[in-house]
């Protein structure tokens, strides 16, 4: 599998196997909770955006603490779906393929809705700001880390709110 | 659309469970034999996932019945009525 050894699997593989498997913090593994931690996340990203736009002197922090903020949640929500949104195909059964695809689909849908509304507030904040007071490059620089950030989240937080509570 | 289209929505019944637990197989371990998640083999016995023809045909034959006696688009008849499982 994967250019491993046939005897002894990768630590990695090892590691993935264990997530898929994992049954750790049962009372976490709900449609609830899930879409709870979901919107938790769409909140700080949405604060992240807002604090980057604005002029405030405690934009830059307050938007390192909203990024910073987000890892651990993600990395949580990950971990209850089983990594099923980015682990190889390989190691996926028909129904988490299947499930992956309607999660990626949705995802993608959700991305060109959001794109259209953040090209036009970009657009906005640029022809907004006075010509004696550029737009700091800070402001459009954060959105190549933003769109990295909710390319790479978005599917996980479409999965952590479709995927239905676990079997006990 | 043709009235003989399928809907993607209709419920596939099945005695997955049922079999299950005449064997004294837990989830995981019908699971392995299969080649399919423990939590997929509970969401096919609530009803929530419908299998594949190819899931379906190795479960039947993992269970030696015939794909007909472990699922089904009508609800099953009481296991007193149904010779498919081999109880007469």
């Amino acid at each position: 599998m994967n250019g491993s050894n046939d005897t002894y699997p990768s630590t990695k593989e090892v590691r993935r196997r264990l997530l898929l498997d994992s049954a750790t913090l049962p009372a976490w593994r709900t449609r609830f909770r899930r879409r709870l931690l979901a919107a938790g996340l769409a909140v700080l990203l949405l604060l992240a955006a807002g604090l980057n736009l604005s002029d405030s002197s405690v934009a830059g922090v307050g938007v390192l603490v909203a990024l910073l903020c987000t890892a651990p949640l993600y990395f949580f929500l990950r971990h209850l779906l089983r990594g099923v949104v980015d682990v190889p195909t390989d190691e996926l059964d028909e129904r988490q393929l299947q499930n992956r695809g309607t999660y990626y689909l949705w995802a993608y849908r959700f991305l060109g809705l959001l794109i259209v509304p953040g090209m036009l507030l970009t657009l906005a904040v640029v022809r907004g700001a006075s010509d004696d007071e550029a737009v700091s490059p800070g402001t459009l620089g954060g959105l190549i880390p933003a769109i990295f950030i909710i390319v790479s989240i978005l599917p996980t937080m479409v999965a952590a709110w479709m995927e239905p509570d676990e079997v006990e | 659309m043709s009235p003989r289209r399928a809907k993607i929505e209709e419920p596939i019944h099945n005695r997955l469970e049922m079999l299950r637990a005449e064997r004294g197989l837990s989830r995981r371990d019908l699971a392995d034999a299969l080649g399919v998640h423990y939590q997929t083999i509970g969401y096919i016995e609530r009803g929530e996932y419908a299998p594949s023809l190819h899931l379906a045909l190795r479960t039947a034959e993992y269970f030696d019945r015939p794909v007909e006696a472990i699922f089904s688009l009508e609800p099953f008849a009481p296991l007193s009525s149904d010779s498919l499982l081999g109880r007469g």
